[in-house]
């Protein structure tokens, strides 16, 4: 009968992924990045150990998303001070910041802990190549 | 004397915080509650375990385009008897063994 095996932090070599946004979905591509991320597709995954991979996203301003979310989608954001509530539409913020688009959606996808921070500094975006 | 009673409660406080040490009286509380935890955490454990194993699994067939939950189907229509536990090892220290029950569970039940 065998133990199972809990694998250390320091023996964990992160791997480094690059993917095109182009074209691609907002949502669905998200999931699979805050999964890389994590590292959740080795065999070895254990909960409580750092053993994420780095993801760098290119061309995110040309990133998508279906029906009439370009004009309906909202991005908040709030500074506590009375009043300042500020709203954008996807195409505005796509316009002025597209990187804020993925970094929010996979924040939102990733774990919201002491990990789940460490693994988003390993995300890199960048809107075009 | 009480001593002897007290002696037992700290040898098994060792490593706590503060007075929780030390003190009987602080320590006797923190001990209980520590007793109850191991208690509840052996049952827990269990669970946990097999939680652990369900992820890697799910992890290592998806790798060859099988989930968890379709490839547990299979299992469950067929005659392997082949656990979570064991599934889980198999895939990191033997992973083509894993991937040969994968497949031939495959090669059984091509999905319909």
């Amino acid at each position: 009968i065998t133990k199972t095996i809990f694998p250390k932090a320091e023996h964990h070599v992160p791997k480094c992924f690059v993917i095109n946004a182009e074209g691609k979905t907002l949502g669905r591509l998200a999931t699979t990045v805050s999964k890389l991320l994590r590292g959740k597709e080795n065999s070895f995954y254990t909960p409580g150990i750092d053993q994420g991979n780095f993801v760098v996203i290119t061309n995110a301003k040309k990133i998508k998303v279906s029906g009439k979310k370009e004009q309906q989608k909202l991005y908040y954001r709030n500074s506590q001070r009375p009043g300042n509530l500020k709203v954008e539409t996807f195409s505005d913020l796509k316009n002025r910041l597209p990187i804020r688009i993925l970094e929010e959606a996979i924040w939102g996808m990733l774990p919201k802990n002491v990990l789940g921070r460490k693994y988003y500094k390993r995300l890199f975006v960048y809107s075009s190549t | 004397m009480a001593s002897k009673k007290h002696k037992k409660i700290i040898k098994l406080a060792k490593g706590y915080r503060g007075r929780a040490n030390r003190c009987y009286s602080v320590a006797y509380h923190r001990v209980l509650k520590a007793q109850q935890y191991a208690y509840r955490d052996r049952k827990v454990k269990k669970r946990e375990m097999r939680k652990l194993w369900i992820l890697r699994v799910n992890a290592a067939s998806r790798m060859y385009g099988v989930p968890y939950s379709n490839l547990i189907n299979m299992m469950a229509n067929s005659r392997v008897q082949l656990d979570r536990k064991v599934l889980a090892d198999m895939a990191i220290t033997e992973p083509l063994s894993f991937r040969s029950v994968v497949e031939v569970m495959k090669s059984i039940f091509p999905k319909a």
